[in-house]
């Protein structure tokens, strides 16, 4: 995915004033005629598409000011319409969404073991979950691969890696961070071999690194770091933090089949777990956010602003085909006149060497 | 059909010889012996003679200053060996012979300069036939194919035979010098590659002689060079994407075409050295490349720094005849 850099000295602001565009029905009009999708002159879809934007920007702007008591609740709303707004928009059509489609795992919730509470995808066919998950990029129906536990999604977020670490002890992540290195002639990356500790089978790859041979060439491993270098051909199969932390996404076996789920969507399922705690299990919610001794509480707030951070960036990622970057910085021109390599610059110390040389050859010197 | 597919096809006869399963076990042995693995090395490009050469010339592996034999010991081959190797260099030695006897008939003088076996090392095989060695009809294609390539065509039909005679060793040195380091740009390259003299003239038909006379030393050294390669291996070692990581100079001047690119190392180091035929095959954006090559040299990096192992090579592109100096054919029209 190419990268669009956007200046902004409040990213936040700026993006939301990005996706309110899509709040005009004109704006959606040209969208459809620029991508030769959807009709313009379906009003009702072009309505439905507005309203969807604009709620969602009411849902992020209250749940920034409300407390933990409801602000999944309302992130959660505030999300679900971002994203079928876009997927609308995206496709020109109406999702046919009739529900949330999931729901959490009937047991005694222990929020103080956040990790094993499930969500359970359900109704494949008009459930939100199902639906945007396709929307989102994913080949997979989500309601045959069982339910996936808070702590399998929590290690799938890239930004909050380092909390997942520290939260959730011997759990599998489902991103792990590598490094971009630049050797004066190519690019390669490499992570840290301890990282394969975190897993219960260290023998990660290349299987179960999504689209790994699209990327790598068989990796080596060297005693501090597992190096990948790149294909001639490479494709970037990485996910990217806020930052531009550079991640791999590693595949999970769910009933027998490795998937992954589109961060998106994972973002969404937390918050209906969170959402659904917050409104129906206010008994457990309610003592556990006034006196939470474990540290989770300050994962969910770290979790619920990063939400209403990346969200709105990936809803404008999906809709530009970009990885859109927000960068505070003062825009300077490109000078690419004395931007030479130290290769570069032997090569020309060679060659002028070598035409001082044969001059001399010539000469009989 | 082209040099090149009449090599190969010569190449799968090699593979059903009776007497190269004993040849591969040969060069294997001779590469653990100590001596004759890292002199071999040192000598390459030159197959089957390279062993003949160290056994031969044992005497110029003594350091002068302290009298102390390198490596200390040098293994003797025995006479069975000797006589393998002398088989098998006898039939490649053949083949230059017979792709270039009607030029060395019509000019004695180039023959130094066409076989490339010459200028290294001439043996005495007159003991051997080819018939010990191969049907000698298998070699029939290669050699008519190698008849009408563009090089021996010039000499034989174009260039005057009452040509001014030729100094015999201007064209030694002439080859020695392409073959040396050669040039990154037009303004290094001697006056005998650069400047076209006029038409006709016998300084313009020297120079049509001269290129030719690379061309074809280097095309038999390539025919030489597979055909080893064949005795040894039933694959060319291919660079393709399952392995390169990078291309870097890919440049063409007067006369050659030159590639740089670094492979990733894999855990079985892959098996060439300099002057080996490898193939490149791979796609660059919208271009499909798939063509041969000379190694020219490799270098091998080890994983500092935690950068892991790659193996770097330059290659030189050959054209369908094997040529790796086309170019000195064309511009000699």
């Amino acid at each position: 995915m190419r990268v669009r850099k956007i200046y902004t000295d409040n990213p936040d602001r700026e993006q939301w004033k990005m996706l309110l565009h899509f709040s005009y029905p004109e704006s959606i009009q040209k969208f459809f005629d620029s991508q030769g999708v959807g009709n313009k002159n379906d009003s009702n879809l072009i309505e439905n598409i507005c309203a969807s934007v604009l709620q969602a920007k009411e849902y992020f702007d209250t749940s920034k000011i409300a407390s933990l008591q409801i602000a999944p609740v309302l992130l959660y709303y505030g999300v679900t319409n971002l994203l079928s707004a876009f997927a609308s928009l995206k496709t020109g059509r109406e999702l046919g969404i009739t529900g949330h489609g999931m729901k959490i795992a009937d047991n005694n919730f222990d929020l103080t073991n956040l990790g094993d509470i499930k969500v359970i995808p359900s109704n494949a066919s008009a459930g939100s979950l199902s639906i945007l998950n396709r929307s989102y990029g994913s080949s997979i129906d989500i309601c045959d691969k069982g339910a996936w536990r808070l702590a399998e999604l929590f290690g799938a977020i890239p930004d909050l890696f380092n909390d997942f670490i520290t939260y959730f002890p011997g759990e599998e992540p489902s991103v792990i961070p590598i490094e971009e290195v630049y050797t004066g002639q190519f690019y390669f990356d490499r992570f840290s071999t301890d990282l394969l500790s975190r897993f219960n089978d260290q023998d990660i790859l290349p299987d179960r690194v999504v689209n790994y041979k699209k990327a790598y060439l068989p990796n080596q491993s060297q005693s501090d770091y597992v190096i990948l270098y790149r294909r001639l051909n490479y494709e970037d199969i990485s996910t990217y933090s806020l930052v531009g932390e550079k991640f791999l996404v590693i595949s999970r076996n769910k009933q027998g089949t490795m998937v992954y789920l589109p961060l998106e969507i994972v973002i969404l399922m937390i918050l209906f777990c969170f959402g659904f705690l917050c409104r129906y299990k206010a008994s457990l919610w309610n003592p556990f956010v006034r006196s939470d001794y474990s540290g989770k509480k300050l994962l969910i707030e770290t979790f619920l602003d990063y939400s209403r951070r990346v969200v709105p960036n990936l809803a404008l990622n999906y809709i530009s085909d970009k990885r859109c970057i927000f960068v505070n910085q003062v825009v300077s021109t490109i000078d690419s006149s004395e931007e030479h390599s130290k290769r570069e610059i032997e090569e020309l110390v060679r060659s002028e060497v070598n035409k001082i040389l044969t001059q001399k050859n010539r000469r009989g010197e | 059909m082209s040099i090149q597919t009449e090599c190969f096809n010569f190449c799968k006869q090699i593979w059903k010889l009776s007497y190269r399963a004993e040849v591969i076990a040969l060069i294997h042995s001779l590469g653990q012996r100590s001596g004759f693995g890292e002199l071999m090395q040192n000598f390459v490009g030159h197959q089957f003679l390279t062993p003949l050469y160290i056994h031969y010339n044992q005497s110029d592996f003594i350091d002068n200053t302290s009298g102390i034999r390198l490596p200390t010991v040098l293994h003797q081959l025995s006479e069975k060996e000797l006589s393998f190797l002398l088989k098998c260099h006898f039939l490649l030695n053949f083949i230059n012979e017979q792709c270039v006897q009607k030029i060395v008939e019509k000019f004695p003088e180039l023959k130094p300069s066409l076989n490339p076996y010459e200028r290294f090392m001439s043996l005495d095989v007159s003991n051997f036939s080819i018939n010990d060695c191969i049907d000698p009809r298998m070699i029939q294609p290669l050699v008519e194919s190698f008849h009408k390539h563009e090089a021996c065509q010039k000499i034989l039909n174009e260039i005057p035979e009452d040509l001014v005679r030729l100094n015999a060793n201007v064209l030694p040195e002439n080859i020695k010098i392409l073959f040396g380091g050669l040039f990154n740009s037009i303004r290094e390259m001697p006056s005998w590659v650069r400047d076209i003299p006029e038409k006709n003239t016998n300084e313009y038909w020297a120079y049509c002689l001269i290129r030719c006379a690379v061309c074809i030393n280097s095309i038999l050294r390539n025919i030489n060079q597979l055909i080893y390669q064949a005795f040894l291996r039933e694959q060319l070692v291919v660079f393709n994407e399952d392995n390169i990581i990078y291309i870097g100079k890919h440049q063409s001047n007067f006369v050659c075409e030159d590639v740089e690119l670094t492979i990733q190392a894999q855990e079985e180091t892959i098996p060439c050295l300099p002057f080996d035929i490898v193939l490149m095959k791979y796609t660059s954006g919208k271009n499909e490349v798939k063509t041969f090559a000379n190694i020219i040299s490799l270098r091998f990096s080890i994983g500092i720094g935690n950068q892991g192992m790659t193996q770097g090579f330059d290659l030189r592109v050959v054209d369908e005849s094997l040529n790796p100096y086309p170019a000195l054919v064309s511009t000699s029209r």
